[in-house]
């Protein structure tokens, strides 16, 4: 029974056309603009540090757009989750790590479709190939990044699901991508404060991310050259630090899962 | 294999849905008569553990259970087949006698389709399907006949007079249970249970407003009170095709 559901989360995931929408073709779009539109006035020595942090500003959207859909799974599967953890073998810990290996495989696949669709746009308008810097940083990025906005996701909804109620259900299942469009988005142009930037995993994924793009230390204000350099120990720190905090938060959660009628939701 | 139910209560937005149950469940095989909305699915997801409740469900040698409860089997939203090799595995199951019995009911169709694409009569029958197989110490059936034809309930009838094991089987269908072997029937109304009735014959129960013939019990139907009676009353349990027509202006009454 080893990694015996990663094969079919993952097959369900590869199948899943609302994930690829908004995972891939959206924030195609949102790269194209930046590429054809509002990369003319681009300064062709900064072209390798605007590719960077258009990289990582897709890369989150992506993915916190595909945890919307990732937390509705949490909500479809918990009838079967309440039941299979009191009459199975099958037990939160186990299904965490395959649903995890699963989902950081998934996005892995997703994001160097994402690099490629991005080093084709940029060699189509520029006459030049932009290459990652760090392609094997980013794929591990790709995967954490996967695991940590899924584990939020979880714990957010499970948390609906228990105890608030499901009116709240699709409101919740939209903070992650509210929370990366916020962060994301202000990084570009303001300075935020050291403890808001090193203290979520929003911010400092888009900094890991445009760093392994560019293989510099990013400004802190990424639009702004003048601007000082993060600290990139302290951004992967605080990555860690999320990974280990919000494992067990989500194990024990998943065990307190309790079964929602989907009839319910639907009235709601 | 025993399973207590002690002061059991769940309620919902203020609604009992299961009002001070006391009930236990021993080996054997168990028939659960309730009409729609009497609280036999929560009952189910409570015995399960799947939803939070008031009391005590204490069980004694029960390791797994195994039901039909179609949205337990929603752990993906993939393909029939793919949820009856999840499942197997999962339980250490031989996925070919699953499919075996789904051919057996004719709906192989179904194995192409999405879980949530297919029809309440053939979800029932993916559900019974996957329950039987389950080495499980007791299975649990939730209207296991809802929105099947008769050549196919015929085939369940077959396969849990054939069962040795446990189950408690839930239904409020009455034309079906006298083809069935069983050693206890109880009634749940209203969100309470009234029996059990051990080694009875169906086909001796009565309903009655009066106190006549054996009394085993008493089913209280909110407005009414009726007597359940052996061997001698005024109207018999067979003449229900649902338990449902037992709130109807009965003439009989």
């Amino acid at each position: 029974m080893i990694m015996m559901l990663f094969k079919y989360i993952l097959k369900t995931l590869l199948k899943n056309k609302t994930v690829w929408f908004w995972g891939l073709l959206y924030v195609t779009i949102w790269l194209f603009l930046g590429v054809f539109v509002w990369g003319n006035s681009i300064d062709r020595n900064y072209l390798k540090y605007y590719a960077g942090i258009w990289f990582a500003f897709d890369s989150i959207i992506s993915i916190s757009s595909i945890s919307v859909t990732l937390s509705y799974s949490i909500y479809y599967a918990s009838s079967s989750l309440a039941y299979l953890f009191r009459n199975s073998s099958m037990k939160p810990f186990k299904y965490y790590m395959e649903n995890m290996f699963s989902i950081g495989t998934f996005f892995v696949i997703m994001g160097t479709i994402l690099e490629l669709i991005e080093i084709i746009l940029f060699s189509i308008k520029f006459n030049v190939i932009i290459l990652p810097g760090n392609i094997i940083l980013t794929v591990i990025l790709f995967f954490i990044s996967g695991m940590i906005f899924y584990s939020f996701s979880m714990i957010l909804v499970i948390i609906m699901n228990n105890y608030l109620g499901l009116k709240n259900v699709g409101f919740v299942s939209f903070i992650p991508m509210i929370l990366s469009w916020l962060l994301s988005y202000s990084i570009l142009y303001i300075k935020l404060p050291s403890y808001v930037i090193y203290s979520n995993f929003i911010t400092t994924l888009t900094y890991i991310f445009t760093y392994s793009f560019i293989e510099k230390t990013p400004w802190i204000i990424l639009t702004d050259p003048f601007s000082p350099h993060i600290n990139v120990f302290i951004c992967t720190i605080s990555i860690i630090a999320w990974l280990i905090l919000l494992m067990p938060i989500c194990i024990y959660s998943l065990s307190k899962i309790r079964a929602s009628s989907i009839e319910e939701a639907r009235v709601s | 294999m025993k399973i207590e139910l002690r002061n059991l209560e769940v309620k919902y937005k203020k609604k009992i849905i299961l009002n001070d149950i006391n009930h236990t469940l021993d080996d054997g095989k168990h028939i659960l008569i309730g009409p729609n909305g009497s609280g036999k699915t929560t009952l189910v997801k409570c015995i399960l553990g799947m939803i939070d409740y008031n009391g005590k469900i204490m069980t004694n040698g029960v390791k797994s259970i195994s039901t039909n409860l179609i949205d337990v089997y929603k752990l993906i939203n993939s393909d029939v087949r793919d949820i009856i090799n999840i499942y197997s595995d999962i339980f250490s199951v031989e996925r070919e006698n699953i499919y075996s019995m789904i051919k057996k009911f004719r709906v192989e169709r179904i194995l192409n389709n999405r879980i949530n694409s297919i029809s309440t009569g053939e979800s029932k029958i993916l559900g019974f399907s996957i329950a039987m197989n389950i080495n499980a110490d007791l299975m649990i059936l939730d209207e296991p006949f809802e929105g099947i034809d008769i050549s196919r309930k015929s085939i369940i009838i077959k396969y849990l007079n054939g069962k040795k094991s446990n189950y408690l089987l839930i239904t409020h269908e009455l034309d079906l249970i006298d083809q069935l072997n069983f050693d206890g029937l109880s009634f749940i109304i209203n969100g309470r249970i009234f029996g059990e009735f051990r080694n009875v014959n169906l086909k001796d129960i009565y309903f009655s407003k009066k106190n006549t013939g054996k009394i085993l019990g008493y089913v209280n139907l909110g407005k009414d009170e009726y007597f359940i009676t052996e061997g001698n009353g005024e109207i018999p349990l067979t003449s229900f095709r649902t338990i449902e027509e037992l709130w109807g202006d009965n003439d009989a009454f």
